[in-house]
């Protein structure tokens, strides 16, 4: 499974670890935060990141993800839960280009990629375990555009 | 460098994990109450509210607008991702 559950510690490092490996490509390096939404919810995010990709295209591209934790087993795990990746254009622009997302409740109840890269913007379902880790988001970003 | 996808390194967790920033800077939130689901629901809705706020619309309206790609999100994916979170909490408290 690719998107199971992880001990939370090593989630965390691991989630650490890529943003680490992807920061030479990236203006302004910056950390994840933590916000401790409840006991059991936790967001992890890094917003604004400045990427210059291979072809030396300056965008901004944000990552936020909801974290599901549970003690099992005497020891506290973790799960994606809602995720959401986006790429843009850096202001004063600001125009989305690509956009991962997890289902909504209300549209769009699957697992998702927005591509506002062609007219009209194109939705394409993703299945359930198959949505990119960050790495290859990261990825996607540096050899598309 | 080449046009080309690159691959993240294995790396031994174990040592990641003790030398982690994020893993001590969790370590820190846990020492503290987290907040109620009620209290994280508020929390959410006004930063949601504050982030929809110039636009004058309302927050599932900005949504709406954002995804149909009629105006643009000046929260860049936040407002959307707050409003779902929001959602799964309000599940949360039934």
């Amino acid at each position: 499974m690719k998107h199971g559950w992880n001990s939370w510690d090593g989630y965390l490092a691991v989630h650490e670890k890529v943003l680490r490996f992807f920061a030479k490509f990236m203006e302004n390096p910056k950390p994840y935060q933590i916000l401790e939404v409840t006991d059991q919810f936790r967001i992890l995010k890094c917003e604004n990141i400045i990427i210059n990709t291979y072809n030396g295209t300056r965008l901004r591209v944000d990552i936020r993800k909801q974290v599901l934790l549970e003690q099992q087993h005497g020891r506290l795990m973790a799960k994606t839960f809602r995720y959401a990746y986006g790429v843009f254009r850096p202001n004063p622009d600001g125009s989305q280009l690509i956009r991962y997302n997890s289902p909504h409740d209300d549209h769009n109840q699957f697992h998702h990629r927005h591509d506002h890269t062609v007219n009209p913007a194109v939705i394409t379902r993703i299945g359930e375990d198959e949505y990119p880790h960050v790495g290859e988001f990261l990825n996607e970003v540096l050899t598309t555009f | 460098m080449a046009n080309s996808e690159i691959t993240v390194p294995e790396f031994d967790l174990h040592d990641e994990i003790e030398s982690s920033e994020l893993v001590k800077q969790a370590r820190e939130l846990d020492r503290h109450p987290a907040p109620t689901v009620a209290e994280a629901i508020a929390l959410a809705e006004r930063k949601l509210n504050e982030l929809v706020a110039p636009s004058g619309l309302p927050a599932k309206e900005y949504i709406s607008k954002v995804e149909f790609g009629l105006m643009k999100d000046e929260s860049f994916g936040e407002a959307q991702f707050l409003y779902d979170m929001i959602q799964n909490l309000r599940r949360e408290l039934k």
